[in-house]
């Protein structure tokens, strides 16, 4: 026997660990100086690594006795050919186990492929679900801001108005009548102040009923706006059976006074109980604050207009 | 009509607070996704290795023998 031949077989022997070496990495893991090998999960695969390997040994041996019997050996032996059939079927494994190896790659790439689709198409959902939620929530705060501001206009002419007659209320009379008086006093012009009383109010309560008497009121206020319509004058009903003008103008005032007191009359909401006529009639107290003749403020120019009604209802009214 | 402005400043500050945390959530799911793909391709691609080299060093083995 040569060296080359113990060199061949020992090359052989040397190759054929190698592979055991790796057979077995798969099964147990292992490292050397090419790589870190992973050891395998799947069961099918680790029974066929497990064949291999004991086809691997099998054929180490065949190996150890082919050698053996190099000087006897012949083409066509039975040693040779199950020497070849263990060759071909490890080959057969070992190329099985990589082809499903690689199957399992694609299928684990395409698996990840597909995650990843579905969580972009979740991002962009979520992400337009989210820009039309907000969007939406804004509008709405809009609107809602709009509203709150209409309701408090509301709110604020609301506190305002009389809600039997829909005329000015108490307070925004004073606020009116003193808003008169500065002007007056700043631009040194007249402010007049008119008391509008129903006559003989109460007899047609007692008599008629609350219900009427609210309407009458109501006739009465819708009577005082017709006639008094200017952007610049305010009725309002100031008690029970009284409604008061501001500002009226000086020059027309006695004028619009005879206007209301016909124009009442005209309406003819009949009135059986009043002693002065059979239908409605109103008395007027007017008054007129000159500042170059005299100041008088607001609460004085109110007792003037009040003294000024009692002297038209002691005359007779109307 | 029942206002509430503080209700839609909430669905506002709800909204981003939910898009943060689900964003969050997908990113870090996405982060996890990449580490198994990862973890993954390495362990594959070392098997495939593995097997391919036990094959060749066979072959190897085989057609050292015949040489002799």
């Amino acid at each position: 026997m040569s060296g080359d031949q113990s060199e061949s077989i020992d090359a052989v022997m040397k190759h054929l660990d190698n592979a055991l070496w790796y057979a077995n990495a798969m099964l147990n893991r292992g490292t050397n100086e090419k790589n870190e090998y992973h050891a395998l999960t799947d069961e099918s695969m680790i029974k066929q690594i497990e064949l291999f390997i004991e086809k691997l040994q099998v054929f180490k041996q065949l190996t150890s006795e082919r050698y053996a019997n190099l000087s006897t050996y012949y083409v066509g032996s039975s040693i040779e050919q199950r020497y070849d059939e263990i060759f071909e079927s490890s080959i057969v494994i070992a190329e099985e186990v990589e082809a499903t190896l690689n199957k399992t790659v694609i299928d684990e790439a395409e698996k990840m492929a597909s995650i990843h689709l579905i969580m972009a198409v979740i991002v962009l959902i979520f992400t337009f679900g989210m820009a039309l939620r907000i969007k939406v929530a804004e509008k709405l705060q809009l609107t809602e801001i709009v509203a709150r501001q209409e309701l408090h206009k509301i709110a604020v002419i609301s506190r305002q108005i009389d809600p039997l007659t829909g005329l000015a209320n108490r307070k925004a009379f004073e606020e009116k009548l003193d808003y008169e008086f500065t002007q007056a006093m700043h631009k040194n012009t007249p402010v007049s102040l008119m008391l509008v009383e129903i006559d003989s109010f109460n007899e047609y309560k007692s008599h008629y009923g609350k219900k009427q008497a609210e309407k009458i009121l109501i006739d009465t206020a819708d009577v005082l706006k017709s006639i008094c319509n200017s952007s610049s004058e305010l009725v309002a009903h100031f008690g029970i059976n009284y409604f008061v003008i501001v500002p009226t103008s000086s020059l027309f005032s006695r004028r619009i006074a005879d206007a209301l007191c016909r124009a009442v009359q005209q309406a003819e909401m009949s009135n059986e109980v009043s002693a002065i006529s059979n239908s409605i009639t109103i008395s007027l107290g007017l008054v007129e604050m000159n500042p170059e003749k005299g100041i008088m403020l607001p609460d004085e120019l109110m007792m003037k207009s009040r003294e000024a009604l009692a002297l038209a209802k002691s005359e007779g009214g109307n | 009509m029942v206002l509430n402005v503080q209700n839609s400043s909430n669905i506002v500050s709800k909204s981003l607070a939910l898009t943060v945390f689900v964003s969050l959530a997908l990113w870090l799911m996405i982060l996890f996704n990449f580490m198994q793909e990862k973890e993954s391709a390495a362990k594959y691609a070392s098997l495939i290795d593995a097997s391919m080299e036990a094959r060749l060093e066979l072959a190897y083995a085989h057609l050292w023998f015949r040489r002799l």
